[in-house]
């Protein structure tokens, strides 16, 4: 049923409901994100890892690896 | 063979259907849904490509999608981990909208178009950009050239394509190098877009239009935020930029430092050489003084764009070392720096097809996999833009009447085309719908609004009266082909394949610039469009009218659409921005309707997006 037939009611708790599993989600991933990601940022610095290219370097252009067609084109990733 | 290629999730969502190697439909998905940039899956482009081709679901051998979304996600995890702990937000809102939509869209195209997960092929980004240019090209052999914000982890690439109309032939599109986020020319021109006060990914071609408004004084302070290397390669000082970490923000305090505060959105644009228009409000010398900056400001990022994108095009003609160049990505829809490339990178021939930005990609990924993949021989040349949904003499006039236009049918061609030419020629401006709808951002004759290009007023006629747009804006001519090299500095070079799209900037020649003022702009460039023999035979006969009228052999062109929305597909839509602007005006097929016979008496628009455009340059 579209959301402007739905009674007021319904309507508003269909509203809070969202709000509090929107906030929810909120809360899951910032907890996540600082309790996973803050120890892998750690790590990754530590290593000297350079994944955004923000070092130094001879060059701006990376090279790409010769790809199968069909290899390529049957992955995601 | 039936392959459906397809792009969204980003923005500007489209499908395209090819049969045997010919393309046979393409559409953005904005058309339909009327979401400007509608980021949305396209379920609407993909029934409507369908229905033309006669295909049933179930019936499609492959379905292509145009880039790799776990190496995209990759990518975005990897810049929220090394910019940790500023990056919390954009992290958020990227793992609500990938693990909610984005990383599912194999299975969604599966069950979407009935097929089994195997038919489901992926191309990488800028693959599919490069093969929407050259395997669209008339070329044989030629140097690929992709520019844009970012695809999976490329901002940039170069390569060679090969590829021959012989069964047996070769079938060769290489990429060999790219440049990777977060050094991107698009993010770079885009973050100066959010400064200037504009959309990102919507109004980076206004910053294109004002930059003639001004002097490229602060050139070197944006040559600063940008490392060249002699190989034409670039890194960006990225501590003036916050897109990679920032769901909000493109640029940091220190763009503010280099070149003062950011341009407030919808403020007015007013320099000493723009229309006032019907403007009384006579701006104050502090005003003039700030729209002057950010005048200098658009030129000078405009200028160092067209440089980057020169030292790109120099690198790819010396590693290629062939005559031809293939241009795609967003940042090859910057006509002024197409029309460098063309003149100054050392190339005969440049082509780049009308769609040019990420819409394109669903096409590229159906030829890529129809070509590289299948190894079957070129059927396409793309010589025309018109793959849209059209609508049949009989559909206009029911939809008109449905919606009580008073119009007239006139059935004999000859006399539509003078009655046409003399109401331009009378200084009135024209919705001219006709035959089925453009494929990608430019109008080409198909869905736009013409008028008179000799009157000096025409262009603060079209801009505030018609498409209720900002008065600095330029507009584009359609010209004959054969009278392009009287009107526009060539170079005695033959007019550029990419022209035919209106993607090149040319110089007016001085001679000409009082003739045709409308589609002259500040700095005596224009951006054309010609219309040869391969192209839309009606449209071409309507300008030829008009020279036969006028001696002008061009017209001034404009998108069919009012600010803000997407450009008209129906006729229903065609009369309700007729009738909500002031048009004079329109041609539905066979059917002239005039404002005169139609009052307004209420707003006739049925759609509006309501919804806010997605600020993140990068998810």
């Amino acid at each position: 049923m579209p959301e402007t037939e739905l009674p007021e009611p319904l309507r508003r708790a269909k509203a809070v409901l969202h709000a509090f599993f929107s906030f929810e989600a909120d809360v899951l991933l910032a907890a996540f994100y600082y309790l996973a990601l803050a120890p892998t940022a750690w790590l990754v610095r530590l290593s000297g890892r350079d994944g955004l290219g923000l070092k130094d370097a001879p060059t701006g252009w990376t090279a790409r690896e010769a790809v199968d067609p069909a290899e390529h084109m049957a992955g995601q990733g | 063979m039936n392959i459906l290629g397809v792009s969204c999730h980003y923005h500007d969502s489209a499908a395209a259907l090819i049969q045997d190697g010919e393309l046979v439909a393409a559409a953005e998905e904005e058309r339909f849904t009327r979401k400007k940039h509608d980021s949305g899956f396209p379920s609407k482009a993909i029934a409507f490509c369908l229905g033309r081709g006669g295909v049933k679901l179930g019936e499609l051998d492959y379905v292509a999608y145009y880039e790799k979304p776990f190496l995209k996600f990759e990518r975005i995890l990897t810049g929220c981990v090394e910019t940790f702990p500023r990056s919390g937000p954009l992290f958020r809102r990227a793992m609500k909208a990938w693990l909610g939509e984005k990383l599912w869209i194999k299975s969604r195209l599966s069950r979407a178009l009935d097929l089994p997960a195997e038919r489901v092929l992926f191309c990488d980004h800028h693959l599919s950009h490069a093969a929407s240019a050259f395997f669209c090209s008339p070329f044989e052999d030629s140097a690929v050239l992709t520019m844009d914000g970012v695809g999976e982890w490329a901002s940039a690439a170069l390569g060679k394509g090969e590829a021959s109309w012989r069964e047996g032939g070769r079938q060769s599109l290489v990429l060999s190098r790219e440049i990777r986020y977060p050094h991107s020319i698009g993010l770079l021109y885009s973050a100066f877009t959010a400064y200037l006060g504009f959309e990102v990914n919507d109004g980076e071609y206004k910053v294109m239009g004002m930059a003639p408004y001004g002097e490229p004084r602060f050139a070197d302070a944006v040559r600063g935020l940008v490392k060249r290397f002699d190989d034409g390669s670039f890194k960006l000082r990225m501590d003036a930029f916050a897109y990679h970490y920032d769901a909000e923000r493109s640029f940091t305090g220190e763009f503010e430092r280099l070149f003062g505060a950011p341009r407030a959105p919808g403020a007015r644009f007013v320099t000493r050489l723009t229309s006032l228009y019907d403007d009384t409000a006579a701006p104050s010398s502090r005003e003039l003084e700030e729209n002057q900056r950010f005048a200098d400001v658009a030129a000078s990022v405009q200028l160092v764009t067209e440089e980057l994108v020169l030292g790109l095009a120099k690198e790819a003609k010396r590693a290629s070392n062939s005559k031809n160049l293939c241009l795609a990505g967003g940042v090859a829809l910057n006509s002024v720096a197409n029309g460098r490339v063309w003149r100054e990178a050392g190339f005969e021939r440049v082509f780049i097809q009308p769609a040019a930005g990420d819409s394109g990609g669903a096409l590229g990924a159906a030829l890529y996999a129809y070509h590289a993949l299948l190894q079957k021989p070129r059927r396409h040349v793309m010589t025309r833009a018109d793959w849209g949904k059209s609508y049949s003499a009989g559909e206009a006039a029911d939809a008109l009447r449905a919606l009580g236009a008073g119009f007239e049918a006139v059935e004999d061609e000859d006399k539509l085309l003078d009655r046409v030419a003399q109401l331009l020629k009378d200084g009135k401006v024209v919705g001219w719908h006709q035959g089925r709808f453009e494929w990608g951002p430019r109008a080409l004759g198909h869905r736009s609004i013409l008028a008179d290009p000799r009157s000096e007023k025409m262009k603060d006629t079209v801009n505030i009266k018609i498409k209720f747009r900002e008065p600095f804006r330029p507009f584009a001519p359609s010209v004959l082909s054969e009278s392009a090299a009287s009107y526009f500095e060539l170079g005695g070079k033959p007019t550029p394949e990419a022209a035919r799209f209106m993607l090149m900037t040319m110089p007016v020649k001085d001679k000409k610039r009082a003739e045709i003022p409308a589609v002259t702009h500040v700095d005596g460039s224009s951006r054309i469009q010609t219309v040869g023999p391969e192209g839309d035979a009606l449209y071409r006969k309507l300008i030829a009218r008009f020279q036969q009228a006028t001696g002008v052999g061009l017209v001034l062109n404009t998108s069919f659409n009012l600010k803000g929305e997407p450009i008209v597909n129906t006729p229903a839509e065609a009369f309700a921005t007729f009738m909500d602007s002031g048009m004079d005006a329109l041609v539905v097929g066979p059917c002239l309707l005039e404002k005169g016979k139609n009052q307004p008496s209420e707003r006739r628009r049925t759609w509006r997006s309501s919804e806010a455009p997605d600020k993140s340059l990068v998810l």
